[in-house]
């Protein structure tokens, strides 16, 4: 008979995953912040430095 | 907690005096900076390409991770160490530069997740984590080490 349920990997493991990808999206989450306020920064210096466009 | 007296102590400081004295020993400790930082970059593009399986594919990733440590601990220390020369020469004038605290937030960051976060995590065969996991951590290293460097480099034009 062959047992093809996948094996939970171990807790500490398991917790590790867990508080890892918390980690990853909370540090991703504040980089697309920040660099975001920094190009809407430069985005207006620009526009006040040459104009719109039209 | 405010940390002008620190600042305020090392614009007065013996290496104050020497980096603001003698470019050419400034320009030396900040070839070493560079070199601090290229090894260090080296290091994490080796590690986190090699975990979103696009270079060499035919060495265990644990090998490579394992292998990128010790030189990433020598560019650490390298831009460390180079870091706060340079800076004595303009400690004042950067602490009222917001995007050195972004460099310093994103330097801390990164430190606590290599010791804590990933070197952890990647202790265990690299079977036994989700694929996705390891994908997510190598592409947040990328993004931190990204953001020291680029904030750090921003420091100039702000």
């Amino acid at each position: 008979m062959t047992n093809d349920i996948e094996a939970d990997p171990p807790a500490p493991n398991r917790h590790r995953q867990t508080f890892t990808v918390f980690f990853c999206v909370a540090v991703l989450g504040s980089f697309i912040w920040f660099w975001g306020e920094q190009i809407a920064e430069v985005m207006e210096m620009l526009e006040l430095a040459y104009g719109d466009g039209s | 907690m405010d940390l002008y007296p620190f600042f305020d102590w090392l614009d007065t400081s013996l290496l104050a005096d020497i980096s603001k004295a003698y470019g050419g020993v400034f320009a030396v400790v900040q070839m070493f900076h560079l070199l601090g930082m290229s090894l260090l970059g080296g290091m994490v593009l080796m590690g986190d390409l090699r975990l979103l399986n696009l270079v060499m594919k035919d060495i265990p990733s644990e090998v490579v991770i394992e292998n990128t440590y010790k030189w990433f601990n020598v560019g650490l220390a390298t831009m460390i160490v180079s870091g706060i020369f340079m800076s004595s020469a303009v400690s004042l004038k950067l602490y009222y530069n917001e995007m050195f605290w972004a460099k310093m937030t994103a330097l801390a960051v990164g430190v606590a997740f290599v010791y804590f976060v990933r070197k952890p995590l990647l202790s265990t065969p690299h079977d036994a984590l989700r694929p996705g996991v390891v994908k997510l951590t190598a592409i947040t290293s990328i993004a931190i080490w990204f953001t020291v460097a680029a904030s750090g480099r921003w420091i100039g034009f702000s």
